[in-house]
């Protein structure tokens, strides 16, 4: 299949992948998925054995908001954690650290959302956890780490409300996949559909609460990934000077949301950050070679620089 | 074999990241009570002073324009969004009530076409209390409708995106214009409208970025004429609850987002006599920010916001059928705990603890018998 992106298509091929398109569709057209949430709200300090990090008490209740409303559109409640016993084993494969319970945990859901502090660790996203396991407090995913890889078992949407989930870097580094090498698993295969998370740093507070409830509702009637980045962006509202709330003079950063899609072919990483929906989900892609960003570009979040994949 | 090779490899080029950056991070003392309150000392701008009386009168004298309560007619909103279509609408629409009999927060949806499966939608949903103001519109055009191989850029300048979004959500949506703030002519960033892109990138490497819609992003704001007499600064607009996004390329408004824009009465329990004084107001700002164990602020921000108060304290809610907020003159405390525009070698250092966040602090006290709920916006 040829790869160029600017043919101008003859009307018959387009009907032929409006054709295929719509058959990707008939494998999984009832919906109704297992949903999971897993949130750090209260961080324990080193001093007291813990990973480090301060509290955002207000994190598991924006969760919560997604969590909650994907219930109120007949999806499956399939586990809440909050705090606890947060450690990378509910996150990462057996296939690369022994012990490790993703299958249980976070690849049995079909969509599943972490929230946890995040940094940018070289070419990935690096989550702040509670406690060690496997003298790991970090959960790593993506580019070269090896704690994370997903869709072999059950998950198809990772949604990160955590800093630089989704940093431009970290999307298609030099040499490795990025943020893909985590949607699959290279031992038992399988491929996740979509990752949503933010470029940069994104913020915690009430205020923010109704963008989850928002995004779970609007992703059911218009894409998941356009859902993600229309409900979490919050352009020129945050660091602001007391004189420049609404940003006129320059003084204010953004928060900014990205999702990221793959699929083993052109059409399929389309329609995955397009048209897929939670009540519309499209049969697991066969391979990673083509993606997908949706984002802002030039979106300029507190700890990165404009967003410029 | 190939696989375990790479495998290998890959933890061999894992382990020498963890051992560069350390993965049990050593932690700082948490920062004492002391340093926090000399941090907000220098955020707090002085136009927040020891006696605030004026300044929250100055507040309370913001201008409310109607509420969509009023402002939005959903009969004829219905018609410009569906035309000669006839909407289907939610059986629980009639339904105000939850069942333990208290106002409910749902949407009222009206809607054309089938929510699940590939096809066509719309959608127009309104509060069922539309004093709580969110109000949405959501457009979709059926799957496989744009070809990824012709995916057509967005042509809309930034201006006629921006006067379309402030049409339509007038217009459909109820949000009254007074409350939509106006940048002054010396404005760095005269619009708040920015491209939604896509980035198509195949297994050689190839990309292609398109734009594909115009976003914008309209918070609420009441004008208020706020001046510090001590910098000369000025704020024409202050901000209040609620907000509203515009999707739209050439062909219209995809999408339109309006989120507890809520009706808001000022209230008499709102006594300026019993404006907090500066050093209250940072000491509970600071007593709040103790309790996160911070070890780092990267900047404080302090902003003079209009909040909303707990609507059960409005004398107007005996009607059981009304849920104004109580407009409270507020600062809106945002901490970032990184660096703005740090290098990427200062981003991998920057540590377990990244998130920003946003706090709402009355500027008013009340009498404890009346202490409010705090509700952010």
């Amino acid at each position: 299949m040829s790869t160029s992106f600017n043919l101008v298509r003859p009307t018959h091929i387009r009907w032929l992948a409006i054709l295929s398109t719509l058959s990707f569709t008939l494998a999984n057209s009832a919906y109704g998925m297992e949903v999971k949430a897993f949130a750090i709200g209260d961080f324990v300090p080193s001093s007291s054995g813990g990973c480090g990090g301060s509290d955002r008490t207000t994190w598991p209740s924006m969760v919560d908001a997604w969590y909650d409303h994907m219930a109120v559109h007949g999806h499956t409640k399939d586990g809440q954690y909050t705090d606890g016993n947060m450690t990378i084993q509910r996150f990462c494969d057996p296939d690369s650290i022994g012990g490790c319970l993703d299958h249980l945990y976070l690849d049995e859901a079909d969509a599943a959302m972490i929230a946890t502090h995040g940094a940018d660790s070289g070419d990935h996203w690096q989550g702040t956890m509670r406690y060690s396991y496997a003298n790991n407090c970090a959960l790593d995913a993506g580019g070269n780490a090896i704690d994370m890889n997903v869709g072999d078992v059950d998950l198809e949407f990772l949604h990160l409300s955590s800093c630089n989930s989704a940093d431009d870097d970290n999307l298609n580094p030099a040499g490795n996949l990025g943020v893909r090498e985590a949607l699959t698993d290279p031992v038992d295969g399988g491929y996740a559909h979509l990752w949503t998370g933010f470029h940069g740093v994104m913020y915690i507070g009430s205020g923010y609460i109704s963008d989850y409830s928002d995004f779970a509702h609007d992703a059911h009637s218009v894409g998941i990934a356009y859902s993600w980045v229309t409900n979490h962006y919050r352009p020129d509202s945050v660091d602001c000077d007391w004189y420049d709330p609404f940003g006129w003079f320059g003084t204010c950063q953004d928060i900014c949301p990205v999702a990221v899609s793959q699929g083993q072919t052109n059409a399929r990483a389309w329609n995955g950050i397009q048209y897929e929906r939670y009540n519309n989900v499209y049969s697991d892609p066969t391979g990673n070679n083509y993606w997908y960003w949706m984002g802002y570009l030039g979106c300029d979040s507190v700890n990165e620089t404009g967003f410029n994949p | 074999m190939f696989q375990s090779t790479q495998k290998i490899l890959k933890r061999l080029i894992f382990l020498i990241f963890v051992l560069s950056f350390n993965q049990t991070y050593a932690q700082t003392a948490p920062l004492s009570i002391e340093e926090i309150v000399a941090q907000l000392e220098k955020a707090t701008p002085s136009i927040i002073g020891n006696e605030n009386s004026k300044l929250v009168i100055d507040m309370m004298g913001a201008r409310l324009g109607k509420p969509i309560s009023d402002g939005l007619n959903i009969k004829s909103s219905i018609s410009k969004v569906f035309g000669r279509r006839l909407p289907k609408f939610d059986p629980d629409c009639s339904r105000k009530l939850t069942e333990s009999g208290d106002i409910s927060h749902d949407l009222c949806t009206a809607s054309s076409g089938d929510k699940a499966g590939g096809g066509a939608y719309l959608e127009f949903s309104w509060s069922k209390s539309l004093d709580l103001g969110s109000v949405k519109y959501l457009r979709r055009d059926a799957d496989g409708s744009i070809d990824p191989a012709n995916i057509p850029p967005v042509k809309l300048s930034d201006d006629e995106a921006y006067n379309k979004a402030i049409t339509f959500l007038n217009d459909v949506m109820g949000v009254p214009m007074e409350e939509i703030p106006v940048a002054p002519t010396n404005a760095v960033r005269r619009l708040p409208v920015r491209t939604l892109a896509v980035g198509q990138i195949g297994p050689k490497g190839e990309k292609n970025v398109v734009g594909m819609a115009k976003v914008v992003n309209i918070p609420r704001g009441l004008m208020a004429n706020i001046k510090d007499p001590a910098s000369g600064r000025e704020l024409p607009y202050l901000p209040a609850p609620g907000r509203a996004i515009v999707v739209l390329n050439d062909l219209g408004v995809l999408q339109a987002n309006v989120q507890n824009w809520s009706n808001l009465e000022k209230s008499a329990m709102v006594d300026p006599k019993n404006a907090k004084s500066r050093d209250d107001l940072i000491k509970e700002i600071a007593e709040s920010m103790l309790q996160k164990n911070l070890t780092k602020i990267g900047k404080i921000s302090v902003v003079p916001v209009i909040s909303s108060l707990d609507p059960k304290l409005s004398a107007s809610t005996n009607d059981d059928k009304h849920l104004a907020g109580l407009l409270l003159p507020a600062v809106q405390v945002f901490v970032s705990v990184t660096p703005r525009d740090p290098s990427e070698d200062e981003q991998n250092r920057s540590g377990p603890d990244t998130a920003g966040f946003a706090e709402t602090f009355a500027l008013v006290d009340f009498p404890t018998e009346n202490a409010p709920d705090d509700d952010d916006n």
